[in-house]
């Protein structure tokens, strides 16, 4: 068997490390994966985000070949491993894989665990190999312990190091955070990355936490029913939102129905000079709540009421009701202190505005119900 | 804590990691091969019987139904459900004596209530024909009080349903105490709490929300009382009872008529069947999710109730272990004093105690041995490759649970006759009836055991680099070891105490523990029974110490 560390075939610098190419995955009548392309590159981690159900972890199954695609292809390292007749087993594809419960072998001790896929590894530097893993990741002195008794982190750590000792060519994880405490999850994710950056690691892991996404991740896709949405840096996600759903699925947004005429987009918050507005129809405006800023005693042309303030520390959260009843969004610093009923002046920043028109009008209905959500 | 041991305290997987990857590739050819031929084979003695029993003449069943069909009919349902209420009585109040209250002792008497299940029914039967028998020790004692004679004293009558039903609770209630104890032990404490702060005193408690939360698992053991009384064979035969075993083993020994006897099983394997098929439709009724607070459930203090209650468990206690096992001590010691018993039981020769044992401890383990390797792909293609198909196989294979040893041993008797006259008479066949009785305990440790192992700790192997069989090796072997030796140890305890089959099959001059005390004990020798019983107690209490030490799986294992 090809060892795992066999990853010196040069590489071009611009052959992705991963490519799936219109990959699809069906379950029954169930289409998981639908020809879903994406390229990973050398040093890259990848967010694959999408809520649950979305085919993100059969996803990873496909890269890792605990699944088999039904079409389309699976490319590791310039080799085609899965798809059009090609099939390398899951063992040897030099994939290491973070589980989302590490799935660590409990009847091993730690140092066992770490050194379970080294067999190939020649014996006298696998000591060697054991104790660079332990002291990446902060584990030195633990050898001897069983997974019963380690902390939540503890394991997850393990099961970085079991995964990276014999220097796959790529890593997956699959929600490696979900099972970590709130206040561990943030530290532990940043010492992870760090991690990752300093072996220059090639990853793609899979989570339906947007910061998690954000935080963690050099480039992320957006995943829903199987199909890739956008593929991007999580900046360009949140400001330039290719599509209805990502806007939606990343962070707060506003909703605004408007009809488009001339270049402007008519709404209740008035006439909108939004970028791309160039069509003529109904559209959507998303206006997250950074976008909008109120107004002392200036009530503009169509008044907005305050219906509720939510201090959340660094700014308040208000609820704003139009006259249409749509009620939306709006972040302000606590400076600003507007209390429940004062009818409020705004201003928008139209530059960062983004228009989804309206392709079907039951897509209209059903994003008008999700108008004002967050 | 060995780590072995420890593995079993912690269980790191939630089953939603479990689920979401079954049944996501196809099984190797090999595995659906090994099990179709593993799961044909356990049903041979089924479809066989119901076979026979369907193909006979309408004449014949006539007869049956005119003469025997319908007092078996009344005496075995009698006898099932007055053992199978009185045991769950005995067990769910012993459970929560020791489970939940502060009666002293309770850490010793955990213990001692689940060991009557290393003595076998007709052994207890053979201590009590002695004791309150006709002519027993208790008759004796009372007319030298009162100077009357034996016959005139107002005695009940010993054997028939009332006997038979005595013996068989106080050996079989263990399986209700288990399961109801390992129930209470997991119980969610915070319902009680609530309850209480409802203004419910324990009692009440005890009524509207213990016991209902119960009633699964005291459904569970309650079935496995029913199934054992209809299989028993050893114990109403000394008590002279007719139920459907006995009326088999007296149609095909006395009479050798094949026929009413294969008639006769159908009928009892119907009658185990819509047992069956009764308690999978209360269970699925009845299930109640119970999400554990992880608080241990508070202990009942029983103030005035603790000696009396100290009493019931001492009283129990004495009836199952005490009185029968030492009884078999007294006579054991009495038998040395005598020269020509003492040589009968202790020397040795072709036929004495020493091959006696040697040939239940061998058979036994064989089989125990073969029930487990033949459970392993299958419940690997259950628990891995869930499908229709795996979970039929499944089922299939476990027919032996719906059929009592007679009616094994029977089925095996008339295929061998016809088809493999050479296998007749052969050792190898008592084996065969004990994998076929049995495998279905070794299914369900060895499928239990695999259900606890994610896929993923599999796939984390693979994706270190091992090939599927070395996954499977080095990374699931070791982790479901114990369930492996829960499940042998199980069928090793069951075949130890098996009777019937044993004395139908056994080859000329092949003798067992149980043959041998039951051939004693029915010719009321029991100065040479005595010593039998004793050695296949120890040798029952071993299995069955390992499996009570594995609190969590073992329990789960004996249902």
């Amino acid at each position: 068997m090809k060892s795992m560390e066999s990853d010196s075939e040069p590489v071009p610098a611009a052959e992705p490390v991963i490519a799936l190419r219109s990959l699809t995955k069906r379950f029954g009548s169930l289409t998981a994966v639908d020809s879903f392309d994406l390229e990973v590159s050398r040093g890259e981690i990848v967010g694959i985000l999408g809520p649950s159900g979305c085919g993100k972890t059969t996803t990873l199954r496909l890269i890792s070949g605990f699944e088999e695609p039904d079409s389309g292809s699976v490319w590791l390292n310039g080799q085609k491993v899965a798809g059009e007749g090609a099939w390398r087993p899951p063992e040897r594809r030099a994939v290491g894989i973070v589980f989302q419960d590490y799935a660590l072998f409990p009847h091993l001790n730690v140092a066992a665990n770490v050194s379970f896929g080294l067999q190939n590894v020649p014996r006298r530097e696998r000591k060697g190999r054991l104790s660079d893993m332990l002291d990446l990741v902060g584990l030195a002195g633990l050898e001897k312990r069983y997974p019963h008794q380690l902390s939540g982190g503890q394991r997850q750590r393990v099961a970085l190091a079991r995964a990276l000792a014999p220097l796959p060519v790529v890593l997956l994880l699959d929600e490696p955070f979900s099972n970590l405490d709130a206040e561990m999850r943030g530290e532990v994710r940043l010492e992870v990355r760090s991690i990752l950056k300093r072996l220059d690691a090639t990853a793609v892991f899979v989570t339906h936490d947007q910061e998690e996404a954000f935080v963690f991740a050099d480039r992320v896709a957006v995943m829903n029913d199987g199909r890739l949405e956008q593929v991007d840096r999580p900046e360009a996600l949140y400001n330039k939102p290719a599509t209805h759903f990502v806007a939606d699925f990343v962070g707060h947004g506003n909703f605004l129905p408007a009809t488009v005429a001339d270049g402007l987009a008519q709404t209740e918050l008035g006439a909108l000079r939004v970028p791309g507005a160039t069509t003529d129809g109904r559209a959507r405006i998303l206006v997250r709540p950074h976008d909008i800023a109120l107004i002392r005693g200036k009530p503009s042309d169509g008044s907005l009421v305050v219906r509720e303030r939510r201090f959340l520390g660094s700014e308040v959260e208000y609820v704003l009701e139009l006259p249409s009843g749509q009620q939306i969004i709006s972040h302000q610093p606590p400076e600003a202190s507007f209390q429940p009923g004062d009818a409020v002046g705004y201003t928008l920043r139209e530059e960062n505005l983004r228009l989804f028109a309206d392709q079907a009008s039951d897509s209209a209905a059903t994003a008008g119900g999700t108008g004002s959500s967050s | 804590m060995t780590a072995a041991r420890s593995t079993l305290a912690w269980d790191p997987w939630p089953s939603r990691v479990r689920t979401a990857v079954l049944g996501a590739r196809r099984p190797p050819i090999g595995l659906i091969v090994i099990s179709l031929a593993t799961a044909a084979f356990m049903m041979v003695p089924l479809v066989y019987v119901l076979y026979r029993g369907l193909s006979a003449d309408a004449e014949i069943w006539e007869r049956l139904w005119e003469t025997r069909l319908p007092e078996l009919f009344a005496n075995t349902v009698k006898l099932v459900t007055a053992v199978s209420l009185a045991a769950a009585v005995t067990g769910v109040a012993l459970a929560w004596l020791i489970v939940r209250t502060d009666l002293p002792g309770r850490a010793l008497f955990s213990w001692l209530a689940a060991m009557p299940l290393a003595v076998p029914p007709y052994v207890g039967a053979l201590t009590y024909i002695a004791l309150l028998g006709p002519g027993g020790y208790v008759e004796d004692w009372l007319s030298a009080i009162t100077g009357v004679e034996g016959r005139d004293l107002p005695m009940p009558e010993f054997f028939g349903l009332g006997g038979a039903t005595f013996v068989l609770v106080i050996f079989t209630y263990p399986y209700v105490y288990l399961l109801a104890a390992a129930a209470l032990r997991t119980s969610d404490r915070s319902l009680e709490e609530v309850a209480a702060a409802a203004g419910h005193g324990t009692l009440s408690t005890l009524r509207r929300i213990v016991l209902p939360l119960l009633t699964p698992a005291i459904g569970a053991g309650v079935l496995l009382v029913a199934l054992y009384t209809l299989a028993d064979f050893g114990e109403v035969s000394l008590m002279r009872y007719q139920t459907f075993t006995y009326a088999i083993y007296q149609q095909f020994t006395a009479r050798f008529d094949r026929s009413a006897a294969a008639m006769l099983s159908s009928v009892l394997v119907v009658l185990t069947i819509g047992l069956l098929w009764a308690q999978t439709l209360t269970q699925s009724r009845r299930r109640y999710h119970q999400t554990g607070s992880g608080k241990p459930p508070h202990t009942v203090r029983l103030g005035r109730w603790r000696y009396p209650a100290l009493a019931f468990v001492l009283l129990v206690l004495s009836l199952a272990l005490f009185i029968p096992i030492g009884l078999l001590v007294y006579w054991t010691i009495d038998g040395l004093t005598d020269s020509s018993t003492l040589n009968d039981v202790w020397s040795y020769s072709d036929d004495s105690i020493y091959v006696y044992a040697w040939n239940s401890l061998w058979t036994a383990a064989v089989a125990a041995t073969i029930a487990v390797l033949a459970a392993l792909p299958l419940a690997l293609l259950a628990t891995r490759f869930d499908s229709p198909l795996s979970r039929w196989l499944a089922r299939f294979a476990q027919a032996g649970y719906a059929l009592p040893g007679i009616v094994v041993a029977l089925s095996v008797i008339f295929l061998l006759n016809r088809y493999v006259d050479a296998l007749y008479g052969s050792t190898l066949v008592i084996v065969i009836a004990y994998v076929l009785l049995f495998y279905a305990q070794a299914h369900q440790a060895v499928a239990a055991s695999l259900a606890q192992v994610p896929p993923a700790v599999e796939e984390a192997a693979r994706s270190l680099g091992r090939r599927p069989e070395r996954a499977f090796v080095e990374a699931t072997l070791p982790l479901i070891l114990p369930g492996l030796v829960a499940g042998w140890a199980l069928v090793f305890l069951t075949a130890l105490k098996e009777l019937p089959a044993t004395l139908l099959l056994r080859p000329a001059g092949f003798d067992t523990l149980p043959v041998r005390i039951w051939i004693n004990s029915s010719e009321g020798i029991v100065t040479l029974a005595a010593p039998l019983a004793l050695v296949l107690i120890a040798c029952a209490s071993l299995p069955l110490y390992l499996l009570l030490r594995r609190t969590e799986l073992g329990f789960r294992v004996i249902t």
